[in-house]
């Protein structure tokens, strides 16, 4: 079966790809992976178009088991491995950002992360559920995309679409340094659409503390914890549309970073907005991180977008054959070969 | 009114990082601010500027979504104020008026007592006051297919309820302000609940899955419990149950 069938799901695993956009006059959230670069280097290790369906892993947990031959390799997180398992039990761990041949009745599993909160599974020829606007991303809070508009679920069985392993060597891509767990740099914004409504303190706050993750996290928005953010007079704003990456602000003065199930429309003032090259690294951070804002100008962030889009496609270019993975079944004549 | 040289320089715009522009018309009327960021959307998108990725228009703005990689905030700019002469909310205008069935008070409308307690009026006469005017979608948003409609009667202005319910059954018809919504699904929500209504605003499976669009009028009659089954059991069956008439009017 072109299929892979789904033995433990997770807390929070969904089927992504670029998300629908174009729709959001009509309520229809834009969605789409959390993490555009690593869905990119995933699907280039297996020989899939760009924007192939994917499986976005958050906090990890994930196993499942491979209906017919496939490529699959893991990206967006550095430490995190692919666990596979064959019939005999005899298991082999694949590392990130690596692609791997695997043969029918594989199981392949993914421990809980420990250095990135959301990772991504690509498999060659991608995932196939049924598209609504062109997107087959799942946007669980608007309950559209994926299989029936949520996360997945032990025992889900899902599509693959139509994908030949190539004959070319399994290869390998460096993850981009930018995105590394290890790397501090601030998250760029720019400030505004409303930061007019803050006063002079928390304009200067806001690029001045570190904010720390919490737990209250999902698809739609993370909560930070840091100093208040003072309004001059309320929060509130006649509702309008809303870009992935605003920091709004409500009347108790907690920022909220908004994420790609974000709804397409609020009443809340927005005091910056994370820049779009930034917004694959907000997908990384765990919660109990800390982060530190910086502003930016609107030019600044143009120039920055083009420049990242240059490094993602450089990073794909450097792209070669992996080294062989030590196949102590070959080596033991224990179990079969992956 | 029209966008001429005397108020071009009222319209304001602002930065969503290198996501977004967005053009406020908030020093006009709210009334004018509404239509406005409608229109903008309307033009746009119909004649969309290089790197458009989508429009969002809000109660006194529209959201531009552009791609930085193909086009800048500056360009984009410039080619929306080459179009912003042509913005005229009196064109003549062809709309929608949708006449919706709503099951009111009961199982579907748990608030209604409380709505009329404190509003000073009878149950009836609360449904009197919210089947008497026409409302229009001011902007769609929150949920795929949930319209904020506009209008309603000021005897029944009321704030969202102080504490949101966790789950609120799809297709409720829910009052606040002055505005009217339908929950398209299930979901979190503050709205006063006073009814339930038969159509589905949003359906992935329907060749266009969202039913109402910015600018649609709005009207609502009542029904009672075995009307709404006839009505909701079409609907499941894929029936559209209701259409709407196609007006040209005025703004």
């Amino acid at each position: 079966m072109r299929q892979i069938e789904i033995i433990t799901a997770g807390p929070h695993t969904s089927v992504q790809d670029y998300g629908r956009p174009g729709h959001q006059a009509l309520g229809v959230p834009e969605g789409g992976v959390l993490d555009r670069d690593s869905m990119r280097i995933g699907n280039a290790l297996v020989g899939n178009d760009d924007g192939a369906a994917v499986l976005e892993v958050c906090l990890g947990g994930l196993s499942f088991t491979l209906g017919h031959a496939a490529r699959l390799a893991l990206t967006g997180t550095e430490n995190g491995r692919l666990s596979i398992q064959d019939s005999t039990g005899f298991q082999l761990d694949v590392p990130s950002y690596r692609a791997v041949d695997l043969k029918a009745g594989r199981q392949v599993r993914v421990n809980m992360l420990t250095d990135s909160n959301t990772a991504v599974i690509a498999i060659s020829g991608g995932i196939n559920v049924h598209p609504l606007y062109g997107s087959m991303a799942t946007s669980p809070n608007a309950m559209i995309g994926g299989l029936d508009g949520r996360l997945l679920r032990d025992g889900d069985r899902l599509d693959l679409g139509e994908g030949i392993i190539s004959d070319t060597p399994e290869m390998q891509i460096k993850p981009l340094p930018s995105v590394l767990s290890g790397n501090s740099a601030p998250i760029r914004v720019v400030m505004g659409p409303q930061d007019q409504r803050f006063t002079d303190q928390a304009i200067a706050t806001l690029t001045s503390h570190d904010y720390r993750l919490t737990p209250v996290l999902n698809r739609m928005g993370m909560r930070l914890d840091g100093p208040v953010l003072e309004h001059i007079d309320n929060a509130d704003i006649p509702s309008d549309g809303i870009v992935t990456g605003s920091i709004q602000v409500p009347g108790n003065g907690i920022p909220i970073i908004l994420l790609a199930d974000h709804q397409t429309t609020g009443g809340y003032t927005k005091i910056a907005t994370v820049i779009s090259a930034d917004l694959p690294k907000l997908a990384r951070l765990r919660p109990g991180q800390n982060i530190r804002f910086q502003a930016i100008s609107v030019e600044e962030a143009e120039a920055i977008a083009r420049e990242h889009e240059q490094a993602i496609r450089r990073q794909i270019a450097t792209m070669t054959a992996a080294p062989p993975l030590l196949d102590a079944g070959a080596l033991y004549g224990l179990g079969d070969t992956t | 009114m029209k966008i001429n040289n005397q108020n071009i320089d009222k319209i304001d715009y602002m930065s969503a990082s290198d996501q977004g522009l967005i053009v406020s018309f908030a020093a006009f009327s709210d009334a004018d601010a509404i239509v406005l960021s409608r229109r903008l959307g309307e033009l746009l998108g119909a004649n969309p500027p290089h790197g458009l990725r989508d429009v969002i228009p809000g109660m006194n703005n529209l959201l531009i979504h552009y791609d930085s990689l193909v086009t800048s905030q500056q360009i984009l700019t410039n080619d929306v104020q080459a179009v912003m002469l042509k913005l005229d909310t009196d064109a003549s205008y062809e709309y929608r008026h949708w006449r919706l069935p709503v099951c009111y008070g009961g199982e579907y409308g748990e608030d209604l007592p409380e709505v009329a307690s404190r509003s000073g009026l009878t149950e009836d006469e609360v449904i009197t006051r919210h089947t008497r005017n026409t409302l229009t979608v001011a902007i769609m948003g929150f949920l795929p297919g949930l319209a904020y409609m506009k209008g309603v009667d000021d005897a029944l202005y009321l704030p969202r309820r102080s504490s949101p319910r966790q789950h609120v059954p799809a297709l409720s018809l829910g009052i606040a302000m002055d505005q009217t919504v339908i929950y398209p699904l299930a979901s979190p929500g503050g709205w006063n609940l006073i009814g339930r209504v038969p159509v589905r605003p949003f359906d992935s499976q329907r060749d266009d899955p969202v039913l109402f669009r910015a600018g649609d009028r709005v009207s609502f009659y009542a029904i009672d419990d075995d009307e709404y089954r006839r009505l909701d059991a079409a609907a499941l069956a894929g029936e559209a149950v209701i259409t709407p008439e196609l007006i040209k009017g005025d703004a």
